[in-house]
């Protein structure tokens, strides 16, 4: 997946981002690169500034100063769903499915395009898509045949079942499902192991790790620190809003500033 | 069996819908003469037009609009000026109605962008109020006070020009309201079935989560609103050739977006032809329970409030719903309602 | 210059009118989050009930305005308890409810009073205070005393009292206030109460002034909407300010452009929203 034009293989650069809400100064002057095909864990204590962050990345939010470089382009400023469109998609700290949707139509929502007139996939080509990220990230396995049905290996519909039906670790697939519909070559995932159990944070961490292979760079943020530490390449870690430490999860493991914040800050 | 049902469902529904549309056509030939109970078909599938687009901006896209009438005025009175000042026939000044209306709708989309929930509701109830203000005060090229357009006499030849008809006889007039209502029926539900109506959808449900699958909400939200508008036009444009008269009161009164959210309600949001069903249940009681005086509108009003608290979905979408779990052969859950609902 | 004067003194005097109506309108959506667009039909129930009592009871315009605030101040928390709590968390239905509520008001009004205004008697009939050559009859001069004297009352109560301190709790957290042992439930009851009240008052003075007729809560319920709206949503001094600056517009034109009374305040509404979407007071998104 490697785009041609990646200097240094950053796929996302930010650049010196500062951003206050008020008198709080939520992220002050934050440098830090994303490298192309690598998972970052982004850390730090409750109220660092990780899910400013991503609203700062994705257009939520728009920094006070500094820039931020997607592949080489500038995207600061721009509106969420162009973001989005420009290859990077997220997932909520608390799942937001499209509740008055069945599953199938809320993965559908992200392959909709924005050019009104154009076709975009066939209709066939989108209901393929779909159930493939529906099987993908395992929905189908929860229902059986009701509901969501296995068409067959690797296609999974859900035309009858609403997200309301989904039990917690499987709403966070559906997000997962929807952020992959829009084919991002950066996926930032807040929180993805919140409210999971053992069992479930290890299949998470494998359908993370898959995604990886097959070339979506990640971010993740996790209070979760056993289950994100092995599962990340490079750790970048926050305390108000400023870069406290960066570098393999070993070296942060043993970084004492990282350890003093810590133990000072939050009890994770 | 899934499939089964679903597919005996939909023929169901389909015949349903075919009986309904069947009587709606023998109408002119089952009350021959009637010129009331006509007159009173021609005003429901206005009001179902009316019903409809306020329902794909509110129901659909979830821009609770309050001002209705906005739309509804601008198009009647589009429609009436140039067809009485410049003689152009209704079939092309009524279209023309539509689109002065759908760049109303666009108007009052720019601030609205920006605005949610309240505050967007506002802004349309407050375009309406304004536009109901504006031509009371420009005295909009009427003869009548307050710019109410009427018949004026031509002194000189002693004519008397009045707002045209769609057509002298009543049972066109019939005719060419229901096939209109059909055809944007149709036509609407084509499009909340195609992914823009999806992508209303999933801004209705959470704007914020639909940016991030990366919807251009602006974008879509500007549709819905000239769509709408376009719509709601027309039915104005429609209105006022059938009442051969406009006036603030008549086509542009707060009471007529009211009506168009009780049409959708009583009928069911975001259904689209459940506000056609209400509009009809409407304005037949109004039209045709006149003896009861103003018991028949407090009644009216009373069951819209009572299907928003026991049937908050509106009677066709539970229906619907509950279909869909037969379909399955469960017994019906609550789908979680949003905080956004 | 008497224009001036005559602008400030009955600016002034509308103006306090309008923040009574919206000062519970507000109150309402921050303890409740509840846009209540049956408020005006509280303002002009009043005046009905008062108009019954006189006219069925022989009452004078005091006792039955004390009838009719408390009969509305009674209603009001009935209708939340009955109607608006059941809806629960969802915001467009419950808006949508308010406002079939406030039809059916209309409507009931209609089938009990019929179409036709009423004018209920001023409480202090006749005599002006005179200033200049400005005259204000006494009723109007009651009518801004009265108001305000009630919004002093009203914000000491709300800053100063066990109960209002719970008030300004809920409208900032329900849960919270909740979790801190405040009886939410009741304090809310107890908002809609005094917010009914208030509309009353205002709705009783006005059918002094003008009449009432079974659609005047439409006038009622946009100005406190409006003023709400452009004083940003739950702030108590965002909408007194609000009700003063639309109060003060419409006065203005009214005195020079009397054809665009209704046209000024709405294009400030417009101008303001476009400008500063959450309004003068209101908090931003972001």
């Amino acid at each position: 997946m490697s785009k041609a034009g990646v200097i240094n293989g950053a796929i996302l650069q930010f650049d010196g981002v500062s951003k206050s809400f008020g008198g709080l100064q939520a992220i002050n002057h934050l440098s830090f690169d994303v490298r192309e095909g690598e998972i970052l864990g982004l850390i730090g204590p409750n109220g660092a500034g990780k899910t400013t962050i991503f609203n700062l990345i994705t257009g939520v939010y728009h920094p006070d100063q500094g820039k931020i470089r997607f592949q080489n382009t500038e995207i600061t400023g721009w509106q969420p769903h162009r973001v989005v469109n420009a290859g990077i998609a997220r997932t909520f700290q608390i799942p937001r499915p499209f509740h008055h949707k069945t599953i199938t139509k809320n993965v559908e929502i992200a392959l909709i395009p924005n050019a009104i007139l154009s076709h975009g996939l066939s209709k066939q080509e989108r209901s393929d898509t779909v159930s493939q990220l529906c099987a993908k990230v395992s929905v189908c396995k929860i229902f059986g045949t009701e509901g969501c049905h296995l068409i067959e290996d690797g296609f999974c519909d859900c035309m009858f079942e609403f997200p309301s039906a989904l039990p917690h670790a499987a709403l966070r697939n559906l997000e997962i499902a929807k952020a992959m519909a829009t084919k991002p070559n950066l996926l930032l995932l807040d929180e993805p192991f919140a409210g999971l159990t053992m069992s479930e944070v290890d299949d998470m961490s494998a359908l993370l790790r898959t995604m990886k292979q097959e070339g979506r760079t990640q971010i993740v943020v996790d209070h979760n620190m056993r289950g994100l530490m092995r599962l990340v390449d490079r750790v970048v870690v926050i305390n108000f809003g400023q870069k406290l430490a960066e570098g393999t999860p070993e070296e942060i493991a043993k970084n004492p500033a990282v350890q003093e914040a810590y133990l000072s800050g939050s009890s994770n | 069996m899934i499939l089964k049902r679903a597919r005996t469902l939909t023929w169901v529904s389909a015949a349903i819908i075919l009986i309904s549309l069947g009587f709606l056509i023998l109408v002119p030939q089952l009350f021959v003469g009637n010129s009331f109970l006509i007159s009173t078909f021609v005003f429901a599938n206005i009001y179902s037009i009316l019903a409809m687009s306020w329902d794909l901006l509110s129901g659909y896209t979830g821009q609770i609009s309050f001002g209705h009438s906005f739309f509804f005025g601008i198009g009647a009175y589009t429609s009436a000026l140039l067809s009485m000042h410049l003689g152009w026939s209704p079939l092309y000044t009524i279209p023309l109605g539509g689109v002065m209306a759908s760049l109303g709708g666009l108007l009052v989309a720019t601030p609205a962008l920006r605005l949610r929930g309240p505050y967007l509701s506002l802004i349309t109830l407050v375009s309406a109020l304004g536009i109901d203000q504006l031509i009371r005060v420009l005295k909009l090229g009427s003869t009548g006070a307050e710019g109410a357009i009427q018949c004026e006499i031509d002194l000189a030849t002693g004519v008397n020009h009045c707002v045209p008809p769609i057509s002298a006889n009543e049972v066109e007039v019939y005719y060419f309201a229901l096939g209109l209502m059909v055809c944007i029926a149709i036509f609407l539900i084509f499009l909340v079935r195609s992914r823009i109506g999806l992508a209303f959808e999933a801004i209705r449900d959470d704007e914020e989560a639909a940016e991030a699958a990366g919807i251009d909400a602006k974008k879509y939200k500007i549709l819905a609103f000239m769509i709408s508008g376009f719509l709601a036009g027309l039915a104005g444009a429609v209105m006022v050739h059938k009442m051969q008269q406009a006036s603030p009161g008549l086509v542009l009164d707060l009471n007529i977006s009211i009506e168009a959210i009780v049409a959708s309600v009583l009928g069911g949001m975001g259904t689209i032809l459940g506000p056609v069903g209400g509009a009809y249940f409407y304005i037949l009681i109004r039209e045709l329970l006149r003896p009861f005086g103003q018991w028949r509108l407090f009644a009216v009003f009373v069951i819209a409030l009572l299907i928003l608290l026991f049937i908050p979905r509106g009677v066709l979408a539970e229906i619907r719903l509950r279909l869909m779990h037969w379909i399955k052969s469960e017994k019906p859950k609550e789908p979680q309602q949003g905080a956004r609902a | 210059m008497e224009v001036i004067a005559e602008v400030l003194i009955f600016g002034f005097l509308i103006s306090s009118l309008y923040a009574l109506v919206s000062v519970g309108f507000s109150m309402i959506f921050g303890v409740a989050g509840v846009l209540n667009l049956a408020h005006g039909a509280m303002a002009m129930f009043a005046a009905y009930i008062a108009s019954w009592a006189i006219m069925t009871f022989g009452l004078g315009f005091l006792p039955a305005s004390i009838l009719g605030v408390l009969g509305v101040a009674l209603i009001s928390p009935i209708l939340y308890w009955v109607i608006i709590r059941p809806l629960g968390e969802k915001p467009v239905v419950v808006f949508l409810a308010t406002l079939l509520l406030g039809v059916i008001f209309e409507q009931a009004m209609i089938l009990a009073f019929g179409f036709n205004a009423r004018v209920l008697p001023p409480i202090i009939k006749g005599g002006f205070i005179v200033f200049g050559d400005i005259r204000i009859l006494y009723n109007r001069a009651l009518a801004g005393a009265v108001a305000v004297i009630l919004i002093g009352l009203l914000w000491l109560f709300i800053t100063r009292t066990k109960y209002g301190k719970a008030i300004q709790g809920i409208s900032m957290s329900t849960k919270g206030a909740a979790l801190s042992g405040i009886p939410t439930h009741k304090i809310i009851l107890l908002v809609w109460a005094i917010s009914g009240a208030l509309a009353a008052i205002a709705g009783l003075f006005s059918a002094s002034f003008l009449g009432v007729s079974p659609l005047a809560d439409r006038e009622f319920t946009v100005i406190a909407f409006s003023t709400v709206v452009l004083g940003g949503l739950g702030s108590l001094p965002g909408s007194l300010l609000a009700a003063f600056i639309i109060g003060y517009v419409e006065t203005i034109t009214v005195q020079f452009a009397p054809e665009a009374r209704g046209l000024a305040s709405l294009a400030i509404l417009i101008v303001v929203l476009i400008l500063r979407p959450q309004g003068l007071f209101g908090r931003a998104h972001e």
